[in-house]
């Protein structure tokens, strides 16, 4: 197994709604991609901060009519950041695992992928990973991304 | 013949944030007396890797889709196999992603345009610079279960009829945005799609549910099915929702509208009750009666010439306990 790619990062709120894409080269044709993604934290523990942005958010699209609880920003609790990572190989898309896990494994395999991925033959060439920053609610927020490649064992 | 499918048009599995596998949710459209869906994972194709065996394991079509699930809005594409990238579109560029969607024989639509947005919900709201909303092909102007009596379904419906009185022809559909079925779930809508069926044919049915979306021939119900056609007085041709009438002066307009509460039966409870039937226009309410929750049949004149605009069939009354619109068809347009 080798390693192809391994990246740490860290956004604040200003890179919510933006894409951070990593190109790299993958050498010669692979059996199988796997990248592992992980982000911290998840959701805004602060209330106070949470309830500024909820009724910010509430305020922007028409949600705060009068007569309305006081406390109805809570139905929006807990805040959380959502990443998501799609992949394009050096011809074509892959796909796209649009999930709220933190944590997150994928595989690529000529035979079969993970799910939102397709499967397909891993050429060389240039690749990218794009990891789109739907939402950045905590004052800042770290990632991973590790890629590996698997050749196939033959006999 | 003209023949309404019961569809679900905004679907999830485990390929993006459902819970369910392609299968399964088919299965659950099944139970539900659903005749289509279309398969509409975020920013995914991939479970329509499954699609002719499912398909062909459930008699079921399925409708290639995705749901444009981006920082400014989210639209659903139907009819489009191909990836097209939305990542590089910006907020004034949505009308590049629907060239495209269209250049590939697709159909673009706006998933709930108001569900609260970012960040509680990113892109849920839409707000993509729309220059010509001659381009959109259709607005979900009812989202999740129970759609009619949430105030995010009736702020899309307001802006549809606006945009219907602006002179656009636009289709309205239901979504459920379905991720998951549990047995205690709400009742959800269901868009019924008028398609051309003289061979009774489940080849290219897809297609055709395709082409009924992009033509406005659609009604949309919490249960019974409603349906109209329009005549001039005096003359046979029948004129179906999404169609267009060229009226003169002195032309004078019935309208039939059809309530069937036999399809899909056994999937509500329309208890015995006086409804409210509406013929609503451009103009505003042109007619109004009141029938019983059965199936039949009611002609409707409409004496003063309407001029150009529109006409649609509208139906309240009580649900789940609820007071609630129950069903509106699409348009039928007069120019």
């Amino acid at each position: 197994m080798s390693r192809l790619l391994y990246v740490e990062g860290t956004v604040d709120r200003t890179c919510t709604q933006s894409h951070i894409t990593y190109s790299f080269h993958i050498p010669q044709p692979t059996e199988t991609i796997r990248i592992h993604f992980s982000y911290t934290p998840k959701l805004l523990e602060d209330q106070e901060q949470a309830r500024g942005i909820i009724e910010e958010s509430m305020c922007k699209y028409g949600y705060d009519e009068p007569g309305h609880s006081s406390d109805l920003w809570k139905k929006y609790i807990p805040l959380q950041n959502l990443l998501t990572l799609s992949v394009d190989d050096s011809l074509r898309h892959r796909g796209n695992a649009h999930r709220p896990e933190m944590q997150q494994e994928h595989w690529l395999g000529s035979s079969a992928a993970s799910p939102g991925f397709l499967a397909g033959d891993n050429p060389a060439g240039m690749w990218r990973i794009t990891v789109s920053l739907h939402a950045v609610v905590t004052e800042t927020l770290a990632y991973q991304i590790h890629v590996l490649g698997e050749e196939a064992a033959y006999a | 013949m003209l023949k309404w499918i019961p569809a679900e048009l905004h679907t999830h599995t485990l390929h993006s944030d459902g819970k369910q596998t392609l299968e399964e949710l088919v299965q659950s459209a099944v139970d539900l007396g659903l005749e289509c869906i279309a398969m509409t994972d975020h920013n995914t194709q991939s479970a329509l890797a499954d699609q002719e065996q499912v398909q062909r394991q459930f008699g079921l079509p399925i409708i290639s889709g995705m749901e444009w699930t981006t920082f400014y809005g989210h639209m659903l594409t139907l009819g489009v196999d191909r990836f097209i990238d939305w990542r590089v579109l910006g907020p004034d560029d949505i009308h590049e992603g629907i060239r495209q969607v269209h250049e590939q024989g697709g159909i673009a639509g706006i998933a709930h345009p108001f569900r609260i947005g970012s960040p509680i919900c990113t892109g849920c709201f839409w707000e993509y610079t729309i220059q010509d909303w001659h381009e959109v092909d259709y607005i979900e102007v009812w989202s999740t279960l129970m759609p009619s009596i949430k105030r995010d379904s009736q702020r899309a419906f307001a802006m549809w009829t606006d945009l219907l009185n602006q002179g656009y022809r636009i289709t309205a559909v239901s979504g459920r945005d379905w991720h998951v079925s549990k047995p205690d779930d709400a009742l959800p809508a269901v868009t019924y799609l008028g398609v051309h069926d003289e061979a009774e044919e489940r080849e290219g049915l897809a297609d055709r549910a395709v082409e009924a979306i992009r033509h406005g021939s659609v009604s949309v119900t919490m249960g019974p099915l409603l349906t109209m056609w329009a005549q001039i007085k005096g003359r046979e041709h029948r004129y179906h929702i999404g169609e267009c009438i060229e009226l003169t002066v002195e032309d004078s307009l019935s309208v039939t509208v059809q309530l069937d509460v036999e399809a899909r039966a056994a999937h509500y409870n329309l208890k015995p009750q006086n409804l409210r039937l509406l013929l609503t226009s451009s103009h505003g309410i042109c007619s109004e009666i009141q029938i019983p929750a059965h199936t039949g049949e009611y002609t409707l004149s409409l004496q003063d010439p309407l001029g150009k605009g529109w006409i649609r069939a509208e139906l309240y009354g009580c649900m789940e306990d609820c007071v609630m619109m129950i069903a509106f068809t699409n348009p039928i347009y007069m120019a």
